[in-house]
């Protein structure tokens, strides 16, 4: 996912927002002292995996800011609870918009058109 | 296409004239060839098994009778026979067929199947549910060799052979898994089957009971006991009979009359125990290419019907992730002897063939049983040996206690490196491999990984046995990014 994330980044650059990806390579234990200065500095975070969502590696961030008693929304980006049929890596990724252009248009909903110049993201991203 | 232009459901197939079943099966088997050399697809398997599901097809009635096929990739041809011929093309492709039997695809798939060895058990579940509503209907599972190496086939056969309802079970024996079967049960069966001085035995004690049987019943008991210890000496077949089973075969595989007869057999003896059909199979069988390299023949890409041969590739611009691993653990090994390559007969697919060409004598294919490959694993980690257990993500699924009880519990040092994580595209559904981090993340001790790209893996690789604990890389099927490879292989910072 970092490959998708940083086409992701280099789109929402061209329309003002400065998103900051992360290469999360270690999935246990969490990078915990990283994260939370990242989302110290950045008022949004998304999370991506090609995993399911329930469980995954977007779980492990929410498991980390509720023990932290952290407010702050964890938008997360993985594979929905269904079960997904035989087609090419390329279009199951893109059912689950886990592709470059599903990125932007989940960032895109997530924080509301139009974007405000002044606000950054962060997508921390499993790496593959 | 003259016989299987006009068979759209297993009904039109008992039509056919016995003899002219052959060229039933041929039609078939070119319908399969011409399906994997568009779409790929696991052909050799699927030829091998031709004959034997149209035997099956024409003697049983589906789909009040229930045939379940082990694995699955084998069942082609079954599609070709329940009203799924024309669409044989779509294989694998988005929407179209599924390459395994898919209970919501045909009311003939009768249970979806893909991962081995589960075939026996579901069979007796459907078998006991016959029983249980009062319904005589045959069910009858197809496992191939491969899938008994797998340690459930037994929990099935056990029960099965306890609950003594005339459940059919087929072995389709061709001697291989994807590669070539090994393990002793494989020996065994292959012993059996090519031993000649059973035949000659058996022919003579047939010769004895045509002359015996004229002095009436009485000697018949004893002569039975002949045969039966007779079988013993040579045969597998007491081992499935001792569980309870009666063994008969081993037939040949592409015989469709014998077999007809066989099964006709079966089918008309309702009080019977639970019977196993012993037959022997060719993967490939019928199309030279694949005959000549069944291993190469398994799961195929496009191809060239002529030649066999694969279409040409768009060529990868990067070194595959499985074989960056494969190079990253040689040389790890190079420089640690404690390192050992596992694998659960998956040898090419996971990379560990080409450390096996290194290190033959600290390589070890256990079969289709990542269960067992897990805690053979943990036995040898307790010894200081470092066990690389290379195990596709969706297939490690099979190994969930004792990744818990045997390795994280006990914090032995078990290296997962877990090749096809994350969605594997044409075999679908069963084989995707998207819940590793949910089900490996909840357990202690573990740490998990995942490399950004090939360079990065050959270093977790080197990260992974460096740690006193048990370790996960996962990574996805295909080729790497393209990046520079480091010379050297480093030691990442947890």
């Amino acid at each position: 996912m970092v490959p998708p994330a940083i086409q992701a980044a280099k789109v929402l650059k061209e329309h003002g927002i400065h998103a900051l990806v992360l290469n999360a390579r270690f999935v246990k234990p969490l990078d915990e002292d990283m994260i939370l200065k990242l989302c110290e500095a950045i008022p949004h975070l998304v999370t991506l995996e090609e995993n399911v969502l329930m469980g995954g590696f977007g779980s492990a961030v929410l498991e980390l800011f509720s023990q932290k008693s952290i407010q702050k929304t964890v938008h997360r980006m993985g594979i929905p609870d269904r079960f997904f049929d035989h087609a090419t890596p390329n279009e199951l990724l893109s059912m689950c918009n886990l592709h470059p252009e599903g990125i932007v248009k989940f960032v895109q909903e997530k924080l509301g058109k139009p974007f405000k110049k002044s606000s950054p993201v962060s997508l921390v991203s499993l790496p593959l | 296409m003259s016989f299987l232009h006009g068979i759209n459901s297993p009904k039109d197939l008992k039509q056919i004239r016995r003899v002219d079943l052959p060229k039933v099966s041929k039609e078939i088997r070119s319908t399969i060839i011409e399906a994997c050399s568009l779409n790929g697809g696991h052909l050799g398997a699927s030829l091998g098994a031709t004959d034997l599901i149209v035997a099956l097809h024409y003697v049983f009635n589906m789909p009040q009778d229930k045939m379940i096929w082990d694995v699955g990739h084998q069942a082609y041809a079954h599609k070709a026979l329940t009203g799924r011929k024309d669409r044989l093309n779509t294989l694998r492709k988005t929407n179209g067929l599924s390459g395994f039997p898919k209970r919501d695809e045909s009311p003939y798939d009768t249970f979806g199947t893909a991962h081995a060895s589960t075939g026996i058990s579901a069979a007796l579940g459907v078998k006991t549910a016959k029983s249980l509503k009062g319904k005589k209907d045959n069910v009858v599972v197809v496992v191939g060799d491969g899938g008994l190496t797998g340690g459930l086939s037994y929990e099935g056969l056990n029960q099965a052979g306890h609950l003594k309802d005339n459940l059919i079970v087929v072995l389709n024996d061709n001697g291989m898994s994807i590669a070539q079967n090994v393990g002793a049960i494989t020996q065994f069966l292959t012993k059996r089957a090519s031993s000649e001085l059973y035949e000659k035995s058996r022919q003579e004690l047939k010769n004895l009971l045509s002359v015996i049987s004229e002095h009436g019943v009485p000697l018949l008991r004893p002569i039975e006991k002949i045969r039966k210890s007779l079988k013993s000496l040579f045969s597998s077949g007491i081992f499935f009979e001792s569980l309870g089973f009666r063994y008969l075969g081993p037939f040949d595989g592409h015989d469709i009359e014998t077999m007809v007869d066989v099964f006709e057999n079966l089918k008309h003896d309702e009080n019977r125990s639970p019977v196993l059909v012993h037959v022997i199979t060719q993967k490939g069988k019928g199309y030279a290419p694949a005959e000549n390299d069944p291993l190469a023949s398994h799961g195929v890409k496009p191809f060239d019907i002529e030649t066999g041969k694969s279409l040409p590739q768009k060529k990868a611009q990067a070194p595959s992730y499985t074989n960056v691993f494969a190079q990253a653990l040689i040389k790890c090994a190079q420089e640690d002897q404690s390192i050992v390559g596992i694998t659960a007969a998956m040898s090419s697919g996971t990379g560990i063939d080409l450390f096996q060409k290194e290190f033959p004598n600290r390589t070890f294919d256990v079969g289709i049983a990542e269960q067992h490959a897990t805690v053979f694993a943990a036995g040898l980690a307790t010894e200081g040996i470092k066990p690389a257990c290379a195990i596709y993500s969706t297939f490690l699924q099979r190994a969930f206690d004792p990744i818990i009880h045997d390795v994280a519990l006990q914090n032995l040092p078990v290296h997962f490196f877990l090749d096809r994580s994350g969605f594997v595209g044409d075999d679908g559904a069963t084989h995707h491999g998207v819940f590793d981090v949910s089900y490996l993340r909840c357990i202690p001790n573990m740490v998990i990984m995942a490399p950004k790209d090939e360079n990065e893996l050959q270093h977790m690789v080197k990260t992974s046995f460096e740690q006193n604990q048990p370790t996960v890389v996962r990574y996805p099927r295909g080729n790497g990014v393209g990046v520079h490879m480091d010379e050297t292989l480093k030691s990442l910072p947890i």
